[in-house]
């Protein structure tokens, strides 16, 4: 047929349907008119001649159905009058309905949403060519457990010696800088490369040449958009990198951001550019890169590199005890050693969320299972009628179509709603990250595609055993099946299943919140509240050591003598900033690591660290001398007796210092334990460019914007980074910003799976209680009171929470246990909170289970007797 | 003698009746009746719902008239389309009976 004809008979039948019905009938009208009247002549009364054409042609009404169900799009029309029919039996029972939706909203939207923020974490590849093939190299210390970066000569010794498994090895080494160009100095981060960086990257980017020019530049897509509004006339021109000149030779591609899948890199410079660094001139804080040769993998190039450090260990004249080499892919945040709480919150909350989508999928099933049971009879009785099989399994597809669609819909709403909530949280990092959270629609789909199946599957197949069920039996009224113990004990167990998943999310998402509220006010060993933090990078303003001594001193004393401020001091590091510095120290025949800070002797007064012996840093300290905290006192002098003994550490292994004052430990880190650290003076022989300006003025308004000022007054040319109040800095990756993550995250989800063990507790009782009206009517009738009657309906809920709370415990015990490294300030097992959340759900529960006992208790006897 | 129409021989049956005259259902009816000579009758469901279906695929037109007792009904006719489709079915059914007639005469 022709396709124009069949498009043209869809399109009447269809959309003209009223008419093309209308049509019909007047043309059958007509026909059974004729026949009649013929038979009326022929001899036969009015009546019985229109008897005998309606006998002959089988019936008007069966005519009308036989031509008009072979007509193009029938079909189409049965499905459309399905559907709404599926809809009008949705309509009817609200609030299984809403319960559906409620829960495949909750499925699909809670897993769409982690599982995007867990995607932008932790899975997405770096954007350069072959990502699988490219590794970062570190030096691990096996005595100090502080990984360094890795020496000049070392990294020529392992590109010399391992060629048969690197095909390339490049450096990035990442710095705050100043770029001038023209008349504005931007602050940007950017990468010191080596020549061969994005060949080994796997980036074209034209126009970089490498050794054979002088100093290069190249911007990434991003800040050449913001800061140039993609000006193409940048190219080709020169610039000023921390006073140095470059000439700005390309742009790299759009979506490239360096050499971690988190950090954006802002710039890349050639790397003859590099200042020295704060470690000495031998170390690289660099990223090490290196590109696995074809068919070479992880392990291989791990035995390469352990036959690599082995030689470099026992270099003549140069002992190195532990040390070792290691190569790592990257995996986002999961790319740094040790204990990593990003790495650990996105597997917990990736379980979690894969709970709440099986509670889901368990709530919907129960209340499909339900509601196919209550509908015995209806399909009984259509496929005693001669209803098709596949048309009853249709029907309850086309229900589950309708659940799934508004679920869905509404899924995406909350998705979108969750993942927005999360990541608006500031994340106080100090640099610039690329993080892509964006909502994972394949994530959603596939959510969506797992909680469909299990659906229809709920749905269809009760459909169909009642279709082949004895209809005999059902109309009776015996309705075999519904009241079938096999499948009440199936919703029983499904039941309890939910109360012990809602009550495991309740109680992690009750630790979670527990925790930041303990984080929060855990105690740090210094008091951040009045506290601002200016990091002053002398090095972006192109000035030399002395200069660079002159410029910090000035500014020191400068704030120091705002009207408010008490106190004003320098350090090379501050407590939860992006950078913390370690080494190995070796003291009272022990060998272990610590971390260290350079400081001037304002910064215990100003951060209100106490002095527990000795003394601390004072002006004309210069060098030989130490302060060191509680932690290292008791690590390596257990007696007590730390004060004028001496230690050595790797950073200067020539000159050993003098304790003379032991403070109190700090935390720098809230999901570390506390470091054993050490602090010695600046020295004019060890300069530092970058240090960090602690400002305390207690109840001083606009503290902050003061101090800039007065600094940008002092010299506008060293840029200002990272401008923060002590409290600022706490929420921070290293502070609070992980436990706020996980506290909203987990009480959210902790919230959901509460609402969805309410909706299966009341839906299963309520239901159990409308089966067994008749029962509880009879029983009412004999005179049982209504307490009698509300305790024998609920000692089955009571069971079912028994059993399911204790499943729910043992779940949780071991979940927290899992999570333990994110939770401080709590114990795991914190009992309030596994107490309060026990209590929440027994509650819950046994109120979803009373309503609908005291509706049977107090219903009227004859009308529950009447009901079946 | 009346029987049940073969598979397939409705179609070209009802085009090569509405080919000499549009007609209206009773008229369909009658013809087949009068043209086979009471071999084949056709009851008022399969007629309806091949003319229908016919009148789907293009094959036929459809227009409301009057018959000649004075009723209105719908009359069909053939399309173009539908002459051709009588043509090629014409063609292809004389094949088949010819090789019915010659398979059923051989000698026994």
């Amino acid at each position: 047929m022709s396709l124009i004809s069949y498009l043209r008979s869809l399109y009447r039948n269809l959309v003209h349907r009223g008419h093309a019905d209308a049509d019909l009938d007047a043309e059958l009208g007509a026909y059974i008119a004729e026949q009649s009247e013929r038979k009326r002549t022929a001899g036969l009364g009015t009546a019985s001649a229109a008897r005998a054409t309606a006998i002959e042609s089988g019936g008007v009404e069966q005519l009308r159905h036989t031509v008009r169900s072979a007509r193009v799009g029938a079909a189409i029309e049965l499905l459309v009058q399905d559907a709404g029919y599926a809809a009008r039996r949705l309509r009817q029972s609200p609030s299984t309905t809403f319960a559906c939706i409620l829960a495949f909203a909750i499925g699909i939207g809670a897993n769409a949403a982690v599982f995007s923020l867990a995607n932008g974490l932790l899975f997405r590849p770096l954007p350069v060519n072959d990502p699988a093939s490219l590794v970062y190299l570190t030096e691990h210390n096996a005595n100090s457990g502080w990984s360094n970066g890795i020496s000049r000569p070392d990294r020529d010794a392992i590109r010399d010696g391992a060629s048969d498994v690197f095909s390339g090895l490049a450096t990035a080494a990442l710095d705050e800088v100043g770029l001038r160009s023209g008349v504005a100095t931007h602050s940007l981060w950017a990468c010191y490369i080596s020549d061969n960086f994005f060949d080994v990257m796997g980036v074209e980017v034209p126009g970089w040449r490498g050794r054979t020019a002088g100093p290069e530049m190249v911007l990434s897509f991003d800040f050449w958009q913001s800061r140039f509004h993609g000006d193409r006339g940048v190219v080709g021109g020169t610039a000023f990198v921390d006073g140095k000149a470059v000439t700005i030779v390309g742009i790299a591609p759009r979506g490239f951001h360096g050499v971690s899948s988190l950090f954006d890199t802002q710039g890349y410079v050639s790397e003859s550019l590099e200042p020295p660094t704060q470690f000495g001139t031998d170390t690289l804080s660099a990223f090490v890169l290196a590109r696995l040769r074809p068919g070479v993998g992880l392990s291989q190039a791990q035995v390469g590199l352990a036959l690599i450090a082995g030689r470099l260990a026992h270099a003549p004249g140069k002992p190195r005890q532990g040390f070792l080499l290691r190569a790592t892919e990257d995996k986002g945040m999961l790319n740094s050693s040790g204990t990593n709480p990003v790495g650990a919150a996105a597997a917990i909350f990736l379980g979690l969320s894969g709970l709440v989508l099986l509670l889901a999928a368990a709530n919907i099933v129960n209340l499909l299972l339900a509601r196919a049971a209550a509908r015995q009879r209806e399909m009984s009785v259509r496929a005693a009628l001669g209803g098709a099989g596949w048309r009853l399994a249709r029907q309850a597809a086309l229900e589950t179509a309708w659940l799934a669609l508004g679920g869905g819909l509404a899924g995406v709403v909350l998705g979108s709603a969750l993942s927005r909530g999360v990541t608006k949280l500031p994340a106080n990092m100090g640099f610039p990250i690329s993080v892509d959270f964006s909502f994972d629609w394949r994530v959603y789909a596939a959510a969506m595609l797992a909680m469909l199946v299990m659906a229809l599957a709920a749905g269809i197949i009760p459909a169909l055993r009642a279709a082949r069920c004895d209809p005999a039996d059902a109309l009776r009224g015996e309705s075999g099946a519904s009241a079938s113990p096999r499948r009440l004990r199936l919703r029983g167990t499904l039941v309890t299943l939910q109360v012990a998943g809602s009550l495991a999310l309740v109680i992690v998402g009750g630790l979670f919140a527990r925790s930041l509220i303990a984080a929060q006010h855990a105690p740090i060993g210094f008091d951040p509240h009045g506290l601002v933090y200016v990091t002053l990078d002398a090095s972006a303003a192109g000035y030399d050591a002395a200069r660079g001594d002159q410029f910090f001193n000035a500014a020191l004393d400068r704030v120091r003598h705002l009207p408010g401020v008490t106190s004003a001091s320098l350090a090379e590091i501050v407590p939860f900033g992006t950078v913390s510095v370690g080494t190995s120290v070796k003291a009272a025949g022990k060998t272990d690591g610590a971390a260290y800070n350079t400081v001037t002797p304002d910064y215990l007064a100003t951060m209100h660290i106490p002095l527990l012996a000795g003394r601390f840093l004072n002006a004309n300290d210069h060098g030989g001398i130490a302060v060191i905290d509680r932690a290292m006192a008791t690590k390596f002098w257990p007696a007590g007796d730390a004060l004028g003994k001496t230690f050595t550490s790797d950073r200067d292994k020539t000159t050993s210092l003098q304790v003379v004052g032991v403070v109190g430990s700090i935390r720098t880190d809230l999901g570390q334990p506390i470091q054993p650290t050490f602090y010695t003076p600046f020295r004019a022989d060890k300069y530092v460019p970058v240090r960090t300006l602690q400002v305390r003025g207690n109840r001083v308004p606009n503290l902050t914007a003061t101090v800039v000022a007065n600094l940008h007054a002092l010299d506008a040319a060293v840029p200002l980074d990272d401008v923060q109040t002590g409290e600022e800095s706490l929420d921070g990756l290293n502070g609070l910003y992980i436990f706020r993550f996980g506290a909203r995250l987990a009480s959210w989800l902790g919230a959901l799976g509460f609402l969805l063990a309410i909706v299966g507790v009341y839906g299963v009782v309520a239901y159990s209680v409308a089966q067994r009206t008749r029962e509880i009517g009879v029983r009412v009738a004999l005179g049982a009171r209504p307490r009698q009657v509300i305790g024998g309906v609920m000692r089955g809920s009571v069971w079912i929470l028994a059993t399911g709370m204790t499943l729910g415990l043992a779940l949780a015990v071991g979940i927290a246990m899992t999570a333990a490294s994110l939770l401080i300030g709590i114990s795991p097992l914190d009992p309030p909170t596994f107490l309060g959340a026990s209590l929440a759900m027994a509650a819950v529960g046994l109120l979803a289970s009373f309503l609908p006992a005291r509706r049977a208790a107090s219903a009227d006897p004859l009308a529950s007797l009447r009901a079946d | 003698m009346s029987t049940e129409l073969l598979p397939g021989t409705l179609d070209l049956l009802l085009l090569k009746i509405l080919a000499l005259e549009p007609l209206h259902g009773v008229g369909i009816a009658d013809r087949l009746n009068q043209v086979t000579q009471g071999t084949f009758q056709i009851g008022p469901g399969s007629l309806f719902t091949a003319l229908h279906r016919m009148e789907e695929k293009g094959w036929l037109s459809s227009a409301w008239g009057e018959t000649s007792a004075g009723r209105r009904a719908k009359f069909y006719q053939l399309t173009a389309v539908g002459r051709r489709r009588l043509a090629s079915e014409t063609v292809r059914w004389q094949t088949i009976a010819l090789a019915m007639r010659r398979t059923l005469e051989l000698p026994q």
